[in-house]
């Protein structure tokens, strides 16, 4: 059996198996097959600038160089954000107790997107915790499933069916949007108290 | 941005423009210097030099056998004059069996069943733009109250719709306002029923769209919520 991901609810440590759920799952999926005029089958590949050089599937490799272009193994590199600061790896969240102890909102929630779902099998009592979130609560914390420097967003929450389901995704940037401001009133105020009605029936400056 | 030409609940519409609010995950790598590493894509090796190449080459009745002493003899999974260099300026190709490019082809569709066994087979036919086109995308009128739809979907992906003028930021505030007073995530479709799911880009994935409104004082936040799974467990886990 799977390792299961482990929550601290109260003083109760409860271990719920993950089963992902995707559209192949749920709804079947579609193969795509591509046939050359003999109908034999083709397979995709990569045609190099120089218009001569085909590479297939695994044919070929991502490196880091540096700016002289000189080859860097990636274990003496250190990864920063986009303003420089230093990022850590985090541990899977698998590897210790995720305390359930932040509530989210349905706003927030909805602010998210969310790309991985998994359903969860719930331990022996867990009642509380199922009944919990079958009256709507939602609970999040951060997640990685094998760890790594960016951390997802999961909640935990019950589906319709009070199924319980686990919903990873990132923060969408949303923003309340508005027309520009004003300008500043002071500054219109003199611009329009020296407009002058004679300048702008000027029929000689066109 | 794209743009998305969307109707109100008086039948007014107008083309307004879409904006991704995905995150950006900038993670630069700087080596021992502090100078920032770049990516680049080499070649490891050609479609000559493959398995399936090699073992054409080498032929006879066992050719993997075969090959396997042409490696220990030789290096003839290596393209000296290719292997290491830059791939650069590229474009997606078939090829055939011959490894050759080919230029004309036909695509089919083999639709499966969640088990794998085939249900249908039809040629491909890419999907439509229609979020954009000569007609707006109706009101559909079915609003699904926020709290009793928010665990039926799984909104895998938003965008934020967003105005171009004084005019349209009028008809989204109001969009906006109205939605959020009702409590409501209106259901936005494609098609003449608003029945359809909404595809934004040619061979794009369809969605079915849910459009929610925020206003804050003057300014609002009008979200159209994508989805294309619902949110329930697959036949064995239910089972389980």
């Amino acid at each position: 059996m799977a390792k299961g991901l482990v929550f601290r609810y109260g003083s109760a440590e409860l271990s719920f198996q993950l089963d992902k759920v995707d559209r192949k799952k749920l709804y079947g999926f579609v193969d795509t097959v591509v046939l050359d005029e003999k109908s034999q089958k083709c397979q995709l590949a990569i045609l190099g600038g120089d218009g001569r050089t085909l590479v297939g599937n695994g044919g070929s490799a991502l490196l880091m160089l540096d700016p002289d272009g000189a080859y860097c193994d990636r274990a003496t590199l250190r990864p920063v954000d986009k303003d420089g600061k230093e990022l850590h790896k985090v541990p899977s969240s698998f590897n210790a107790p995720v305390p359930l102890s932040t509530r989210a909102s349905l706003d927030e929630y909805l602010s998210h997107n969310i790309k991985s779902v998994y359903a969860l099998t719930p331990p022996m009592g867990a009642d509380d915790l199922l009944a919990e979130l079958r009256k709507g609560a939602i609970y999040s914390f951060s997640f990685s499933y094998r760890g790594g420097l960016h951390p997802d967003t999961a909640f935990l929450l019950a589906g319709s069916d009070g199924q319980p389901f686990l919903c990873v995704g990132k923060k969408a940037h949303l923003q309340f949007v508005a027309l520009p401001q004003a300008a500043d009133p002071e500054e219109e105020a003199e611009n329009q108290a020296g407009d002058d009605d004679e300048d702008s029936m000027d029929f000689g400056m066109m | 941005m794209g743009s998305i030409n969307l109707s109100n609940s008086k039948n007014r519409d107008a083309l307004v423009q879409t904006r991704s609010v995905t995150s950006d995950l900038a993670v630069r790598w700087l080596d021992g210097k502090g100078q920032q590493v770049s990516n680049v894509r080499v070649i490891r090796t050609t479609l000559e030099h493959d398995l399936e190449a090699l073992c054409k080459k080498v032929g006879g009745a066992e050719p993997l056998s075969a090959l396997s002493e042409a490696l220990i003899k030789g290096d003839p999974e290596v393209d000296l004059e290719r292997a290491g260099s830059y791939l650069r300026d590229t474009s997606r190709v078939y090829v055939g069996s011959e490894q050759k490019i080919v230029h004309t082809v036909a695509e089919w569709d083999i639709i499966r069943n969640p088990d794998g066994s085939e249900k249908d087979r039809r040629a491909h036919k890419a999907n439509q733009q229609n979020v954009a086109v000569e007609q707006p995308l109706k009101w559909s009128g079915k609003l699904l109250k926020k709290a009793e739809v928010w665990n039926k979907f799984v909104f895998a992906a938003k965008l934020q719709v967003v105005h171009v003028n004084g005019l349209t930021y009028d008809f989204l505030f109001e969009i906006a306002k109205e939605l959020e007073q009702k409590e409501s995530l209106l259901l936005v479709g494609a098609g003449p029923k608003s029945n359809q799911p909404l595809v934004f880009m040619r061979g794009g994935t369809p969605y079915r769209g849910f459009l929610e409104g925020r206003t804050q004082g003057d300014s609002y936040c009008l979200i159209l919520h994508l989805s294309n799974l619902e949110l329930r467990a697959p036949a064995a886990s239910e089972k389980a």
